[in-house]
C-alpha cells in the first residue's frame, strides 16, 4: 500500500535543522481512529431512509465490528430470514426488539423464537461524506 | 504440542459471509476460467460431487438442485485469510501459515489445549464468519490426521490425538490420507500390504529408507508421535514463481501468444522484485486443450538460463519470447500458456558478474523501481511493456464472480434499509 511520508522529513537541512524534527508524530490515521479491531471490521453501504432518526442517511458507509456483542440501543447489522437489515436494537430483561426510525415515526419489531435472526455485527461509526 | 487450524470449505464459506441467503444451501467455487470444482459446501459434498470435477459434467445436478456457482474470487479469499491469520497471531505467539486456509500453531506452552482450540474456533467464527476445525497432536503429521477426524465429527470441530490414542487413530487412517504420501507412494505401499497409517509405523527404518526417501522415514516417526518436522516460523521466499492461465478461447495466433507470454513474464518479474530476488532461469510452456485432445494432449516447454541473475522486466521478457519462438508449432490450437522463473538469489547478497555493465545496471534498477512505484500508486498495470497485451481479452472467464466486498469501495455490501 502507498504510505505517505510525513511532510517534515522532506525539509532539506541546508540551513538550520528543523527544531520540530525531534517531535515528529506520525500522520493522523483514520483507520486507527475508526477501527478498533481490524480483522473483525467490515464496511458496508446503506440505501434508504428508515434510519434517518438515528442519523443514518442513504448512501452512508457504516463501519461494522463483528467482534462486539450488541448492547441496548446499539445499531446492528443483522440477518432476518436471509436478508440483511440495519436497525437499532433494544434489549430489555425479557425481550429483544428491533427499531427503525425514519424521523417521523418509528417502528418496533419483537424478535421471537420463530424468527430466523442473527446479529452479523455492531455498527461503530457512520461515514457521511458532505462533499463527494 | 502442535495444533492445526484448517478452515472448513474455505472458498465456499467465504462466499457465504456476505450472502446469508446461502446458509445451508449448496455452494460450489470454480477454478480459474470457471473450469473445475475447487471448493464445495457440505451440501455439495453430500451429493457426491468430488473435487476437480469439470463443470460441464455436473450441469444437470447444478440445475436440479439449484447449486450456487461462483468463480474464484481470490481478492476476497486472500483478505479473509489475512484476517484469520491475524486473529491467530494475536493469541498464539508462534504461528506457521501453511496455506491460504491452514496454519500450524505452537501449543507447547499450554495445558488446556482443547479449551484454547475451542476459543479460537469460536472467535474466528464470530469475527469473520468462517467455520474452522482444529487437530491437536504431538507432531504435524498427526495434527493433519486429527484435523480430518475433527472435520468428520458433526458435533465437535476439535480432535485431540494424545499419545495413548495414536494407535486407535492411525489404524483408522488410510495411507493415502497421510500428509506427504502422494499417489505414487500410495500405490507402492498398497502393493506392499500397507493400507493404513498404522501399517507404515510397523515397518522398520531400513525398509523405509531403502524404499522411500528420508522424508518417508520422518513421516513414519511422526506417525508414532516423534517430532521430525518443526514449525517453520520464518516465511522463506518462494523457490519459483509461476504465472500461467487457461484461455477462455483457444488460439493458434503466434502474435497473441507473444503478447500473453510478455505479460506473464512481466508479471513474474514484478513478483520477483517484490520478494527481493533475482532469477537465474526461465521456462516457458504452451499447452493444447486437455479435454478435447485427450489422446493427443501435449505440452511444449523449454528452459533457458540467464547470463547474470536478473529482476529486469525487459531482459526476462526478451528471453521468454525467445523460448516461445523455439517451442511454438504453427497450426496447433493452444489452450494454456505459462512462464516459470526459478533458481533465485537474494538481491542484497548476489554476486555481480565480472563483465557486467554496472553503470547501465544501476540505471536499469532505478527504472524498475520507478516502474513498480507507478504501478503501486496508480494501480497495477498502469504502466507496462510495449510487447504486453493492452486489453485483457485473453483474461479468463469469470462469469460468476462475487463482489470484492472487502477490498474495493465500489464492491462493498449494499444494504437496503
Amino acid at each position: 500500500m502507498y504510505t505517505p511520508i510525513p511532510f517534515l522529513k522532506l525539509i532539506a537541512s541546508a540551513g538550520f535543522p528543523s527544531p520540530a524534527e525531534d517531535f515528529l508524530d506520525p500522520n493522523l490515521d483514520l483507520n486507527k481512529f475508526l477501527i478498533k479491531n481490524p480483522p473483525a471490521t467490515f464496511c458496508i453501504k446503506v440505501k434508504g431512509d428508515s434510519m434517518i432518526g438515528t442519523r443514518i442517511y442513504s448512501g452512508d458507509v457504516l463501519i461494522v465490528d463483528r467482534s462486539l456483542s450488541p448492547k441496548n440501543n446499539n445499531i446492528v447489522l443483522a440477518t432476518l430470514n436471509g436478508n440483511f437489515i440495519v436497525k437499532k436494537i433494544i434489549i430489555t430483561h425479557s425481550k429483544v426488539y428491533l427499531m427503525s426510525d425514519d424521523g417521523e415515526r418509528s417502528e418496533k419489531m419483537c424478535i421471537n423464537d420463530q424468527t430466523e435472526f442473527n446479529i452479523w455485527g455492531v455498527v461503530t461509526s457512520v461515514i457521511n461524506k458532505l462533499i463527494e | 504440542m502442535i495444533a492445526l487450524v484448517d478452515c472448513n470449505n474455505f472458498y465456499a464459506s467465504c462466499e457465504r459471509i456476505f450472502r446469508p441467503d446461502l446458509i445451508a444451501k449448496p455452494v460450489i467455487v470454480l477454478s480459474n476460467n470457471d473450469g473445475c470444482v475447487i471448493a464445495r459446501s457440505n451440501e455439495v459434498k453430500d451429493m457426491g460431487i468430488s473435487m476437480g470435477t469439470p463443470l460441464f459434467k455436473i450441469n444437470d445436478l447444478v440445475r436440479n438442485y439449484e447449486i450456487n456457482i461462483f468463480s474464484s474470487n481470490f481478492a476476497l479469499y486472500g483478505d479473509i485469510s489475512n484476517r484469520i491469520m491475524q486473529i491467530l497471531k494475536n493469541d498464539i505467539a508462534n504461528v506457521e501459515i501453511y496455506s491460504i486456509d491452514e496454519a500450524f500453531l505452537d501449543f507447547s506452552d499450554f495445558n488446556n489445549h482443547e479449551t484454547i482450540a475451542l476459543d479460537l474456533v469460536n472467535k474466528i467464527n464470530k469475527w469473520t464468519g468462517i467455520p474452522t476445525s482444529v487437530g491437536i497432536a504431538e507432531t504435524k503429521t498427526l495434527t493433519k490426521i486429527a484435523n480430518l477426524f475433527a472435520k468428520q465429527s458433526k458435533s465437535k470441530n476439535i480432535c485431540h490425538i494424545d499419545n495413548s490414542k495414536i494407535k486407535f487413530f492411525t489404524q483408522k487412517t488410510k495411507i493415502s490420507d497421510v500428509w506427504g504420501i502422494g499417489n505414487k507412494y500410495t500405490k507402492f505401499l498398497n502393493k506392499n500390504k500397507i493400507y493404513t497409517a498404522y501399517d507404515l509405523t510397523q515397518k522398520n527404518d531400513k525398509w523405509i529408507l531403502n524404499n522411500m526417501s528420508i522424508n518417508g522415514l520422518k513421516t513414519m516417526y511422526e506417525l508414532k508421535g516423534i517430532k521430525c518436522f518443526e514449525l517453520e516460523l520464518l516465511s522463506s521466499p518462494k523457490k519459483n514463481i509461476r504465472t500461467s492461465r487457461t484461455f477462455s478461447k483457444e488460439t493458434s495466433d503466434y502474435y497473441k501468444l507473444q503478447r500473453i507470454i510478455s505479460s506473464f513474464a512481466s508479471k513474474s518479474s514484478e513478483k520477483l522484485r517484490r520478494q527481493n530476488s533475482k532469477t537465474s532461469s526461465i521456462s516457458v510452456f504452451i499447452k493444447t486443450n486437455r479435454f478435447k485432445t485427450c489422446n493427443n494432449n501435449f505440452k511444449l516447454i523449454s528452459k533457458s538460463n540467464f547470463e547474470y541473475p536478473t529482476d529486469d522486466n525487459s531482459i526476462i521478457v526478451k528471453e521468454a519470447l525467445k523460448i516461445l519462438n523455439k517451442i511454438f508449432i504453427p497450426g496447433e490450437l493452444y489452450k494454456q500458456a505459462g512462464v516459470i522463473i526459478g533458481d533465485f538469489q537474494l538481491s542484497n547478497t548476489f554476486q555481480p558478474g565480472l563483465f557486467e555493465n554496472m553503470c547501465q545496471k544501476t540505471k536499469k534498477n532505478k527504472l524498475m523501481q520507478a516502474f513498480d512505484n507507478i504501478n503501486n500508486v496508480f494501480g497495477s498495470e498502469s504502466i507496462k511493456l510495449g510487447s504486453e497485451e493492452f486489453h485483457n481479452k485473453w483474461r479468463t472467464n469469470r462469469n460468476k464472480l462475487s463482489p470484492s466486498y472487502t477490498t474495493k469501495w465500489n464492491d462493498i455490501l449494499d444494504v437496503n434499509i
